[in-house]
């Protein structure tokens, strides 16, 4: 039904090509520079939730809201 | 740890802001279109007529562009978690993992099979399977976003959960307290209500043009017909919610309603601001009035936010420094306890790492006693629990004064047109019908901006703020994505204008002219 519905459409198939690119540059971005901060720089998921609790736990003054 | 630069802080803030506001760009028409189209269909197979499959077609197309330059601008939100919001995402994470998986699972399953034999099932399936596909579709895209704002519902009033010192996160204990949160509830039919009022203009200003036009005056007005009647019961069911997000708002979140509403010093019997001008020398606690002109609908906050008209609403200044007499704890209070709540926390994770049970349990039972205070040990001054109030203020009234003009709109086209009248005559209405198609938008990022900035200075209401949320990223790079998807979002929308601009100027099949509804 995709294959024989997009060979048959009316909108345009320039609609379609701006999805893909559009999914394309999406998806790269998304991947090359949106990294997941803490997977990316600790290997566990302890490791993950000390890091988050140094962050809840700073000397109030060095936190700014 | 040191403190994350505000200047990151900032720029993520920005970049979500504009991530989102994009994204609802295409989201609401989706959302309200889809019911339109699935009244139209339901009408062609009850009817048999054929005109009215050439106007669902008609309107399928641009719900195709719609939802096809849209689909997708909302991944970039969840990379945004990850990367920006580390702290928030990995606190939230057990939360929203239900509901997400649940939304994931519904918008794959939905929008691959029913949105297939939607958009190209017209000669392959039965007229009543295709109608079941297009219903399915309406009632599918409205689902998937009940999921998305009960995880939003949750950081404005976050229920249904405990945090766990050990892991650092908020785990779900009643997947149906989080569920059923009342500010999930009205918040879900606030927005897709909004959606529906959205389509209802988008369909009408588009049928007002060709009705200026003199052209497609068959789709034209029974469009006006459908889309007309949905806005209508859409706006006014909004004014009714209203009431019930007032309601919500008023018990969870003071210091937004006191921002909506640019109340300073609470009162009994408080009004509601229809028109005002904010003093913008206006500091909080200086006593000087909050208004330079202003009209106040009397007792209707009082009535709104409590249900009772003689009830005492708490302003800005209430909420700052305290009102013993009303029983409201002042921020001062709330953040020295905070503070404690921070330090048993701290207290804990040393007597844990240091084999110290018995410091562990103390500083535990301590950090449970002021659990629901512990966001506010990550404050400053008590003038930070205030949202910005100027844009907070502004944005709602511009949103229900919009709601309002919506409702007048709709029932005055639908007058004209349910009294036989020649529509194509009132040129001045068709005119404003076309340009509230933006208005409609307009609306829908106000909403926006009360919803989230009004919220401020909290990621996750009253236990951590955005300061705190945040990744400790180089502000640089942020800057640099911020202006990269600023580009790419505006391309996209340019996309989505021209196009629809095409087909909407492509004839349509039922346009004869004035042929009757």
């Amino acid at each position: 039904m995709y294959r024989d519905g997009f060979r048959e459409l009316e909108v345009g198939r320039r609609l379609w090509l701006i999805v893909i690119v559009k999914v394309a540059i999406i998806v790269t971005l998304a991947l090359t520079l949106f990294p997941n901060y803490l997977n990316e720089a600790y290997d566990t998921d302890a490791d993950r939730a000390a890091h988050v609790l140094d962050a809840l736990t700073p000397a109030a003054t060095e936190v700014a809201p | 740890m040191t403190a994350i630069d505000p200047e990151v802080v900032d720029w993520s803030r920005a970049q979500f802001a504009l991530t989102a506001m994009y994204h609802w760009i295409f989201v609401p028409l989706t959302l309200g279109l889809s019911f339109v189209l699935a009244i139209m269909e339901t009408l062609y197979v009850k009817t048999g007529d054929e005109r009215w499959k050439e106007i669902t077609r008609f309107w399928m197309k641009l719900f195709a562009v719609n939802f096809a330059v849209g689909v997708a601008t909302g991944i970039i939100l969840e990379f945004e978690f990850g990367t920006n919001w580390s702290n928030y995402s990995w606190m939230v994470g057990d939360i929203f993992g239900a509901p997400l998986a649940i939304e994931g699972i519904f918008a794959f399953f939905i929008e691959a099979t029913f949105f297939a034999v939607m958009f190209f099932g017209w000669s392959r399936v039965s007229k009543r399977f295709h109608l079941v596909s297009t219903w399915m579709v309406a009632i599918g895209s409205n689902l998937s976003a009940l999921w998305i704002l009960v995880a939003n519902g949750w950081m404005q009033h976050p229920v249904g959960m405990a945090f766990n010192p050990d892991t650092a996160r908020n785990e779900m204990v009643d997947f149906w307290e989080v569920l059923l949160n009342p500010n999930a509830v009205t918040k879900f039919l606030h927005t897709v209500s909004s959606g529906y009022v959205l389509a209802g203009l988008f369909v009408v200003g588009v049928s007002a043009w060709f009705l200026l036009k003199r052209k497609n005056t068959l789709l034209a007005k029974r469009s006006i017909l459908v889309a007309g009647s949905f806005g209508l019961l859409a706006s006014v069911y909004l004014v009714v919610l209203g009431d019930a997000s007032a309601y919500v708002v008023a018990q969870d979140q003071p210091a937004k309603l006191a921002a909506m509403e640019g109340v300073y010093r609470g009162a009994e019997r408080q009004g509601i601001v229809v028109f005002g001008l904010l003093d913008p020398d206006k500091e909080i606690g200086d006593g000087q009035a909050p208004f330079l002109f202003d009209i106040e609908a009397p007792y209707m906050l009082s009535l709104m936010g409590f249900h009772d008209v003689n009830a005492f609403v708490a302003g800005i200044d209430d909420l700052v420094y305290g009102n013993p007499e009303r029983g409201i704890e002042g921020a001062a209070s709330k953040i020295a306890k905070g503070k404690r709540a921070v330090a048993a926390l701290a207290a804990y994770k040393e007597a844990k790492e240091a084999g110290d049970a018995e410091a562990a349990a103390a500083a535990r039972a301590e950090l449970a006693a002021l659990e629901r205070y512990l966001g506010y040990g990550y404050l400053e001054a008590p003038e930070d629990i205030i949202p910005p109030v100027p844009l907070t203020f502004y944005s709602f009234h511009i949103m229900v004064s919009l709601g309002f003009w919506f409702i007048a709109l709709f029932l005055v086209i639908l007058f004209l047109l349910m009294t036989g009248r020649d529509l194509g005559r009132y040129k001045l209405w068709l005119r404003l019908a076309l340009f509230s198609i933006p208005l409609g938008y307009v609306a829908q990022e106000a909403g926006w901006i009360v919803a989230e900035v009004g919220r401020q200075p909290w990621a996750i209401q009253d236990m951590l703020p955005v300061g705190v949320a945040t990744s400790d990223l180089d502000a640089a790079s942020v800057t640099v994505t911020f202006w990269l998807f600023a580009v790419l979002f505006t391309a996209l929308l340019v996309a989505e204008v021209r196009i629809m601009l095409a087909q909407i100027k492509k004839p349509a099949a039922s346009g004869e002219e004035g042929a009757h509804v």
